[in-house]
């Protein structure tokens, strides 16, 4: 289950760029979930776990990565901790829609993500309500950031 | 600061070029376009000079903002270009706006956020693509993330409703079109309340008018709305109404005519903090004593006779913005 914080959140992971260049394992980049996502979202392969092959950057280390996928990989790997999900491209919301589907994510938004066409299931925390689809969080994100 | 400007910044793996054409710039879009590594680029230019490898083409100096120190970095810079990274929270506070404002810089923030407090143009809304790849050398570039261009005059007559977002002299221009066609005119009484009031009316065929140079914080929200209702709900987003007149050709002036053409010459960042104040300082300076003396508050009649309307809605007809939402 997808939940939903729009606005200030200060429990939540604001600068997820940095957080995740402290924090992360080198394990996170070579499960399968990691390897999905740093091929759609970057276009990039994982030759393994401090290597990574970037068509524009070369040979690079994890921790040049995109900013959503950093916070996606912060996500999937940090369960107890909260996000701020800002740093996600539209990219990325299938991504965080598939986490969701696995368990409960809890994320931190400051913006309209878009999270695509099809109908999905999110909780908003801000006024404890659930949103089926873009057209009803588009309300609720106007509400609260 | 005032003029458009191109900056180009490189490595021997990618080139980003920037066309920044205003004082406020947001650079948002997907992820793993660039964003992150042309502002890292740039610190290390700003750090190391030549001997980082970077190169930056710029008429004007390039430098990097982050962190909690900003208020103290920002002192130092004077008619620069001033880059903010996603992840530094102090742009979205009153506190930053009050800085910034009345500086000679161009600011450029990589953001998804909606800065509700900075007046920033729907056109000033960019995101990196990459244009061309050859070499091994990647070329990003920036591209209006809201591009589409629309004629808004031939389409009244298929709408219902114009919705324009305040009841001042926009509306009253707006009620005027809207009666001429036999259509309504409302108003939201505000940009933030655009959305609420468009619901409100859901089924009817709407033409949302709002002031396009200040409504960047607001773009988002409203884009993707008349995304999802794109049979129903059209965009047009002109600078603004004293823009619309200005553009118009109603006030005989050779001054207006030159800054008219290109008006990113003569709109000082210093005087003024959004294209929307420029063209409403000018409109009411120059009729200012005169018949056609502007009042923001409430339009003159003068404007609303036949032929000065006519100069009016032939501008529609080739507006210099309109976001007509398209599926990306």
């Amino acid at each position: 289950m997808l939940n939903i914080y729009f606005g200030d959140m200060p429990e939540a992971i604001y600068n997820t760029e940095v957080y995740f260049v402290n924090v992360y394992d080198d394990k996170w980049i070579v499960d399968d979930f990691a390897k999905e996502v740093i091929k759609k979202v970057d276009k990039s392969e994982v030759l393994d776990s401090q290597a990574i092959k970037s068509p524009v950057l070369g040979i690079i280390s994890p921790e040049r990565l995109s900013g959503g996928t950093k916070t996606l990989l912060l996500m999937k790997n940090m369960p107890d901790k909260i996000f701020n999900a800002s740093t996600c491209g539209d990219n990325c919301a299938k991504y965080i829609l598939k986490i969701a589907r696995e368990r409960d994510l809890t994320i931190n938004l400051r913006h309209l993500m878009d999270f695509g066409k099809a109908r999905f299931k999110a909780h908003i925390l801000n006024d404890n309500s659930d949103v089926t689809g873009m057209e009803e969080l588009l309300f609720k994100a106007h509400e609260y950031v | 600061m005032k003029g458009s400007y191109t900056i180009k910044v490189h490595n021997h793996r990618v080139t980003f070029v920037l066309n920044i054409e205003r004082n406020i710039t947001v650079i948002s879009g997907a992820s793993a376009t660039g964003k992150t590594t042309l502002v890292n680029s740039i610190a290390f230019y700003e750090e190391l000079g030549e001997q980082s490898g970077v190169t930056i083409e710029s008429p004007k100096e390039c430098h990097v903002i982050r962190g909690k120190n900003w208020k103290t970095d920002l002192s130092r810079f004077k008619d620069s270009f001033i880059f903010i990274d996603e992840g530094n929270s102090f742009v979205s506070s009153e506190d930053f706006a009050r800085v910034i404002k009345n500086t000679d810089n161009y600011y450029i923030f990589i953001t998804r956020e909606n800065l509700y407090q900075l007046p920033y143009s729907v056109t000033s809304i960019l995101e990196l693509k990459k244009s061309t790849s050859r070499f091994k050398h990647t070329y990003n570039r920036t591209y209006p993330r809201y591009d589409r261009i629309e004629q808004l005059e031939n389409r009244i007559s298929g709408y219902n409703v114009i919705l324009t977002e305040d009841s001042n002299s926009g509306n009253d221009l707006f009620s005027y079109i809207a009666s001429k066609n036999g259509i309504s005119c409302l108003s939201a009484n505000g940009k933030d309340k655009i959305l609420e009031k468009v619901k409100s009316i859901a089924g009817k065929h709407t033409i949302i008018v709002a002031d396009g140079a200040a409504f960047g914080a607001n773009m988002a929200e409203i884009y993707k709305y008349a995304q999802l209702h794109q049979d129903e709900v059209l965009l047009y987003l002109p600078e603004s109404t004293e823009w619309l007149i200005l553009a118009s050709e109603i006030i005989r002036d050779n001054e207006i005519t030159e800054i008219m053409a290109e008006p990113e010459k003569y709109i000082e960042s210093s005087d003024f903090f959004s294209w929307e104040q420029f063209f409403t300082d000018l409109l009411v300076r120059k009729t200012k004593g005169t018949k056609a003396a502007y009042s923001k508050k409430r339009l003159s009649e003068y404007y609303l006779q036949e032929g000065n309307i006519n100069k009016i809605l032939k501008t529609i007809q080739t507006p210099k913005y309109t976001g007509q939402p398209s599926e990306k």
